[in-house]
């Protein structure tokens, strides 16, 4: 054995030779010295202005779209015009406030331009109708009251709770009007019942007397008295404190918010607009009803009224909270706007949208990748497997213009495909000895995924056939972790985070802190698996599963209450439910997960959380990251192209393979990985390829792949995988235990693994002394124990190790070097194994790029 | 001469004796190969295993096989650590330290199946390993490795293959033709020697070319229809009856669509493999010829293994494809001991067959149960078929989701038991859910049972065979079957289901139950006597009564040999925990009433003694266990209830002094 120390001179400095050569080829792309951009053309937003109601508002933008191609908001750089100045009074950033009835026209003059919008003006003496929701939930969510971190706490604060942006109006109103001690497990109130409003003295109320200070407040000030809020409180109290909405026209459908994205260049400022659409098709300005908060504020910052501004070159989310409603958009700061469009010609709808935003957001694309920097990637993410030698002269030789198609369609159609993508898969559903109570049900949970992805059968229907799996075959056994059945509300967030990508884990004990989901929809959704049961077959852990309409039978200690799906706080018998609320169908009821898989397969985020999976193998991060993580506080950096994958997946039948070729023969997939000066800092727009790392079973053959030197898998029952098996091809993994595999993050299986790899003290020690690197370099029958054999010359060693290890051939700088390095050692052996050594424990082998 | 003791054992009263430790020096066999030979030649076997010292015969159950001994050694210590065994049951290492050479001689008339072989040594009988015997001829692996497709070995269809997986993680190939559109079936039986789990068992995975971008000379694997996992009939040395145990494509059934060549490959589940582990593969053409009706299927099954429900405690599995004999009611009849009986010995026209002979009872009752076929659509209140009682009904789930409902007149206070069979598959993947519901619709009582079992806490569900009920009010009742998923059904899922009045008989016998020394597992203790002069040896015996049958169960004996008696013992302090753990309910508690599902049970014990005079037997026999139902006053029908090969033997100290000598 030899062993790599760390002083090793030959090694050190090929070590240090290849990081030199390889990682420090970037190119730097030259920027043009640019005139100061010139207004080209003004708008006006809303370009149609309808204000009605008792002093109805409107916040009004001005932006002028600009030379270098950003659009900059002007509002406040000169007044706003009226064609009847008597109609509304005119703020200093835009505000119009309604004096009078009628029609005219609103006009903007910037720099020789000009910009005109229509006002309509009506109903000023007609109030509009009255929300509980919006109206009181509306300031109690503009002014954090309701925040996660205050009263909509998973316990609420000081007795009091609210649910999150005021999305549950009634309980809100119930907490306010009759008061009560706020319990989680429970819809009683702890201690008597103390309304927090005085209706005989409104003034009195705590409601108003707590945020304005005037009683001790552990949120601090939250109100001015006299403030319109203040007396929009007042009033609703004095009026009796309703609830009752009598205008159902009133309620808000939804909330837009513009822009949804917006480029700033380094001084940027850009006031936001937030419009409820009223169900009577009115509309309502919420600007300033509404509360910001910047995910990043590094990048951006935000007032309370709404005015973001740039602070450093980034990206980040602006996330806007009105009653009910949570929206967001996109921001990205540029440190110096760009005049050409580098992007390469788009392929295929991806580009339009990847190369689009780059346009939008100033930042060039890096070139296309080269052959060999595409084969090595395409290859490793299609199958987890290094192209051999001869496919990259060969690859590399090809003059065919369709080389790089034809290649992705290979790929699909190898074995190398299958037995990566049933290891993706089958980690993704779990298949591991420890997660279903067995080896051998494990290895048929595994024949399952195996089958379905050899045979590309469409992922709805392997969805289908798993959420509603029954009897003794494979996916059934996923509901039988640990041999019992799964519970209901362990195995319902498990589903809806694997197939529907959101977490509602936290909604099981409490209303969801941060989204809009409650513990009503959780029991609900719950409640589908709660007829799982098994029979016991054997006596010997063999099961076979069913739903029976008796429900799971208690064990022994378990009371029957424990075993059925029953609200915590409500303490009933919770009925299978969609998160809308809509009951199962009569003819459903039998078979309630059969019924869930329909609605989970039928739901637009099945599509949408699929082709962002994918997406999410291919570049290392979601359009939504972590890719099971949806929600309005994490929203899609190209949500347009999110929407366009889901229907091009929903098209093709869920069809895995024709989401990777779609994918994959994108020019945004084929990028090349060396950033410029310019795209350097960007992580999230996919100006290049971002370098991951490889997966641990893939590095672990990629390295048995390159030494020609096999991995042995021995397990605990005295027996091993066949030679030459593949860390990517054992198909009950968790039986074979690898200290290299646990050293580069393999996860154990027992939840969804989240394998975002970080390199670690451990996994450089193992390189240096590892026998992993050092075992498999000098065991005899390896490729170098055959290139001596083959008295193979240093130049033809280093050709074949570069094409081996990296797919690419040395640079003639490279070979240079190293056939004098390895020309002056006095033995050949030892120093090509350094030379291997080297290329296997360097950044570039170990990435995927 | 046979020597015969006549057991009365009150079942309920019967008392236990102390546990017993298998005597270390007993012999034991742990390996063969190969696994099988053809009828009509001539084959050279060898066997390795512990105390085969001395060994002068070999002995097959079945009598139809018969074998020499060509040489027998002692291997060296070098060599044990290779066929070193890591556990038996009781949790004593095993090593081997001798190997035979048997020359064993198949008839052309011998039966087709598994025959058990015994070792005979001066220390009493071996364990019995199982010797395939087919009709096709056989071919031996060659000795060139073939371990990838590139090296495989060809194989002309039909074949039968002895191998052998020497090394860890080895698969053998093995490369074939078909014609378009051929179906073939495999199989493939391992030699689990005492201690090799079922994950021991080879298994087969079909290949095929792949022309891989990467590697053009890759295969990769068929998916083949049927379910992976299945649970295959298993005979081992100290289990000969019946019982099963996991396999991963034991069997496959496969229709090549494209002409050509492909491969098969062997091997373990989880990549075992030493120099004893023996397989041996069936590769025949077509549907007909079902391999699992030779590989592993006793030749000369126990006549005493009598199923009537499944049970994994009593390890009597498969029993929903027990066929239902036309003459049912008249064989439940003749094990109730209400016809009188005139105490003397059975003569052989008296035995009943336990599968399906209906020679043994003669009754009138056969004929009176009718058929009542299935007439589709018959899901529905309004639309059920109609049987009578008795009646059999015949029908099959023709779709997932399919239900079946059945319309029958019972009068109050009657006592129906319901039987399903099915003929075509079964358990786990035909699970036959059958309710009886009353007139209304409401459900009286299912065919799934629910008791305390795995480590106590669980609740475990079974799908029962068999189910009694008692009518309470005279009236219309409706039987509805279904397959307990809803995504199954088809042709393969037909069922017979037998509605008839209850007859209180004597059900299984069942012997050599013990626990292991922790009091936690049921073992097997008796799988074979070899008794010593002046010692004893016991042998649990548990009795099912079914249907309400209240009466006695007399045990005999036949076929002791001079010298040797067979006596009641008094009960031993763990019977109550062998009882607990054979009714599942360690906690005492009950989640469904036992009554609809469970017979009665209760445990003797039998101590087979060799007086000091006794004499040494030369030759191995079985000794028959008979049961008789006992009812007022009438004494029944001798039931077989097993046998158990015996063998007289000196003393230790003596043998050893012998085989010094020798």
């Amino acid at each position: 054995m030899v062993l790599r120390q760390p002083g090793h001179s030959i090694a050190k400095f090929l070590a240090i030779l290849l990081i030199c050569l390889v990682w420090n080829s970037g190119w730097v792309r030259g920027q043009d010295t640019a005139a100061p951009p010139t207004l080209l053309s003004l708008r006006i937003v809303p370009e149609d202005i309808h204000l009605s109601g008792l002093n109805p508002s409107q916040q009004v933008l001005v932006l002028g779209r600009y030379s270098d191609g950003l659009e900059r908001d002007l509002t406040g750089a000169s007044p706003l015009l009226l064609g009847s100045a008597e109609m509304a009074a005119v703020g200093k950033q835009g505000q119009l406030t309604a004096l009078a009835e009628g029609n005219t026209t609103v006009q903007a003059l910037v720099a020789n331009r000009s910009a005109t919008a229509g006002l309509t003006v009506q109903s000023l003496k007609t109030p509009p109708p009255f929300s509980f929701q919006h109206d009181i939930g509306g300031i109690l969510t503009k002014r954090g009251c309701n925040d996660s971190s205050c009263h909509a706490g998973v316990k609420g604060r000081g007795g009091f709770k609210l649910s999150l942006n005021a999305l549950d109006p009634k309980e809100d109103y119930r907490w306010i009007v009759k008061g009560g001690i706020y319990q989680v497990m429970s819809l009683e109130s702890a201690g008597p019942e103390s309304p927090r409003i005085d209706l005989s003295q409104p003034e009195n109320s705590l409601l108003l007397r707590k945020p304005t200070l005037l009683l001790p407040h552990g949120g601090g000030e939250r109100l001015t008295a006299g403030s319109s809020d203040y007396r929009t409180l007042l009033d609703w109290i004095q009026s009796g404190a309703p609830y009752e909405r009598r205008d159902s026209e009133a309620e808000v459908e939804r909330v837009t918010l513009f822009p949804e994205e917006r480029v700033l260049d380094a001084e940027g400022t850009q006031q936001v607009l937030v419009t409820a659409h009223l169900a009577d098709g009115r509309t309502r300005d919420l600007t300033h009803q509404a509360s910001y908060q910047s995910s990043n504020e590094e990048v951006v910052t935000v007032t309370d009224s709404g005015r973001v501004r740039a602070r450093t070159t980034g990206e980040t989310t602006l996330i806007v909270r009105t009653a009910g409603h949570t929206v967001s958009a996109r921001f990205g700061v540029v440190s110096e706007p760009f005049h050409a469009d580098p992007s390469p010609p788009p392929h295929n709808f991806i580009d339009d949208f990847v190369f689009g935003k780059l346009s939008r957001f100033q930042i060039p694309a890096s070139p296309l990748s080269s052959d060999a920097e595409f084969l090595r990637r395409v290859c490793l993410d299609l199958t987890g497997t290094l192209p051999p030698p001869g496919r990259v002269r060969e690859f590399i030789a090809s003059r065919d213009p369709r080389k790089r198609t034809k290649l992705i369609d290979a790929l699909l159609d190898s074995p190398e495909y299958v037995d990566y993508w049933t290891f993706r898969f089958g980690r993704l559903f779990r298949v591991a000895a420890g997660a279903v109570g067995g080896a051998e049900h494990a290895y048929t949970y595994w024949r399952w995924v195996w089958e379905n992805i050899a045979q590309n059968n469409s992922y709805r229907e392997i969805a289908l056939e798993r959420l509603a799996a029954q009897g003794y075959g494979g996916p059934s056994r996923h509901f039988l972790s640990y041999g019992e059945e799964a519970k209901a509300a362990d195995i319902m967030p498990e589903e809806v985070r694997v197939f529907l990508g959101r977490r509602l884990d936290c909604a099981q004990c409490h209303d969801h802190p941060y989204e809009q989901w409650s513990q009503d929809q959780f029991w609900g959704l719950a409640s589908f698996f709660g007829q799982i049961s098994r029979t016991e077959w054997t006596g010997f852990g063999a099961s076979v599963l069913f739903d029976d309409p008796a429900g799971r039978q208690p064990d022994f200690g378990e009371s029957a209450e424990t075993v059925k799906v029953i609200h915590p706080r409500r303490k009933h018998l919770v009925k299978p439910a969609f998160l809308n609320g809509q009951a199962i169908a009569s003819e459903g009821i039998g078979h309630p997960r059969r019924e869930f898989a329909r609605w989970v397969t039928e739901h637009p985020y099945f599509a949408e959380t699929l082709v962002n999976r994918m997406w999410g193998y291919l570049f290392g991060r979601g359009l939504v990251d972590p890719v099971d993580d949806f929600r309005s506080t994490n929203p899609p950096t190209h949500p347009d192209l999110l929407k366009a994958l889901a229907e091009d997946c929903r098209r093709n039948g869920y069809d895995l393979k024709q989401v990777l070729r779609r994918i994959t023969r994108s020019r945004t997939y084929q990028l090349a990985s060396t950033p410029s000066e310019s795209n350097r800092q960007d992580t999230l727009n996919y100006s290049h390829f971002i370098p991951k790392p490889l997966e641990a079973e893939v590095l672990l053959d990629a390295i048995s792949q390159v030494t020609g030197v096999p991995e042995i898998f021995e397990n605990g029952q005295g027996g091993q995988a066949p030679p030459g098996t593949r860390a990517i091809q054992l198909e009950v993994p968790d039986i074979y235990p690898s200290d290299f595999l646990q050293m580069y993050g393999r996860p154990n299986l027992l939840q969804i693994p989240d394998i975002k790899a970080s390199p670690s003290l451990n996994q450089a020690l193992h390189m240096l002394v590892g026998k992993t690197y050092t075992e498999k370099i000098s065991r005899k029958g390896g490729r170098l124990d055959r290139l001596i054999q083959e008295d193979a010359s240093h130049g033809e060693v280093i050709q074949e190790l570069y094409l081996a290890a990296l797919s690419r051939f040395p640079s003639s700088l490279e070979l240079a070097e190293l056939e004098s390095t390895l020309r002056n050692s006095s033995d050949k052996r030892r120093a090509w194994e350094d030379l291997m050594w080297s290329l296997i424990t360097s950044r570039e082998f170990a990435f995927n790029h | 001469m046979y020597l015969r003791l006549i057991a009365a054992a009150l079942c309920l009263a019967a008392p236990l004796s102390a546990q017993s430790t298998e005597a270390v020096t007993e012999p034991k066999l742990l390996s063969h190969f190969p696994l099988g030979g053809q009828q009509g030649t001539t084959f050279d076997l060898k066997v390795s295993g512990a105390a085969l010292q001395g060994t002068h015969a070999v002995w097959f159950e079945g009598g139809e096989l018969s074998a020499s001994i060509l040489k027998l050694e002692k291997l060296q210590a070098a060599s044990e650590e290779k066929d070193k065994e890591p556990e038996d049951y009781l949790g004593k290492e095993v090593k081997a330290d001798h190997r035979a050479v048997l020359r064993v001689r198949v008839p052309k008339t011998a039966s087709l199946g598994l025959h058990l072989f015994r070792m005979v040594t001066p220390r009493g009988l071996s364990n019995a390993l199982g010797l395939q015997v087919v009709s096709d001829p056989i071919i031996s692996e060659t000795a060139r490795p073939h371990q990838t497709a590139e090296d495989s070995q060809y194989l002309s269809v039909p074949a039968v293959v002895n191998g052998r997986l020497s090394e860890k993680g080895q698969r053998d190939f093995y490369a074939f033709r078909v014609s378009r559109g051929e179906e073939l079936l495999f199989a493939v039986r391992s030699d689990l020697g005492p201690s090799r789990t079922y994950q021991a068992q080879a298994g087969i995975t079909l290949y095929q070319r792949s022309d891989s971008w990467f590697d053009p000379s890759r295969v990769v694997r068929l998916a083949v229809s049927g379910p992976a996992l299945s649970w295959e009939p298993f005979q081992r040395y100290e289990r000969t009856r019946s019982t099963g145990r996991f396999a991963l494509f034991q069997r496959i059934s496969h229709r090549f669509e494209a002409p050509g060549r492909y491969f098969l490959s062997v091997g373990t589940f989880t990549g075992t493999g030493d120099p004893n582990h023996g397989y041996q593969i069936r590769i025949v053409r077509g549907r007909s010829s079902a391999p699992r009706q030779v590989l592993g299927k006793l030749a000369h099954p126990d006549p005493g293994d009598w199923l009537e429900r499944d049970s994994a405690t009593l390890r009597q599995l498969g029993s929903f494809q027990r066929p239902l004999e036309a003459d049912r009611l008249a064989l439940l009849h003749y094990r109730s001991g209400r016809a009188p009986f005139n105490g003397k010995p059975s003569a052989p026209a008296e035995s009943v067959s336990s599968q399906g002979n209906s020679s043994g009872p003669s009754s009138d009752h056969a004929s009176r149960i009718e058929t009542a076929p299935e007439v589709e659509p018959n899901n529905s209140f309004d639309r059920p078929g109609t049987v009578k009682i008795p009646g059999l009904i015949e029908g099959r789930i023709q779709t997932p989701g399919d239900i079946d409902l059945f319309r029958f007149r019972a009068e109050a206070g009657q006592k129906l038991a319901f039987e399903i069979e099915t003929p075509e598959d079964s358990l786990p993947h035909f699970n036959p859910w059958l309710k009886l519901l009353d007139g209304s619709g409401n459900e009286l009582v299912s065919n799934i049972y629910m008791e305390y079992g795995g480590d106590g806490d669980d609740v475990n569900k079974t799908v029962e065979r068999k189910t009694v009920f008692t009518i309470e009010q005279t009236g219309s009742y409706f039987l509805q079957i279904r397959e307990l998923t809803s995504v199954q059904g088809g042709p393969r899922f037909r069922y017979r289901l037998l509605v008839r009045p209850q007859v209180p008989h004597l059900g299984r016998v069942e012997i050599s139950l013990g626990v292991t020394p922790s009091l936690s597992t049921l073992i097997d203790k008796t799988d074979r006597i070899n008794l010593e002069a002046g010692q004893a040896r016991e042998m649990v015996v548990v009795c099912e009564k079914e249907e309400g049958f209240q009466g006695n169960v007399l045990l005999t004996v036949d076929n002791l040999p001079p010298g040797v008696q067979a006596w009641v013992s008094t009960a031993a302090g763990w019977t109550e925990t062998l009882m607990r753990g054979i009714q599942y309910r360690p906690l005492g508690v009950e989640v469904v009433s036992p009554r609809h599902h469970r017979p009665q049970r209760s445990a003797t014990t039998l101590v087979f003694w060799a007086s000091p005079d006794a004499p040494i037997t030369g030759a191995p026999r079985f000794l028959e266990l008979k049961a008789r139902p006992v009812v007022d006053g009438w004494v029944g029908p001798a039931l077989p209830a097993g046998r158990i090969p015996f063998l007289a033997v000196r003393p230790a100290e003596e043998t050893q002094v012998m085989t010094s000598r020798r």
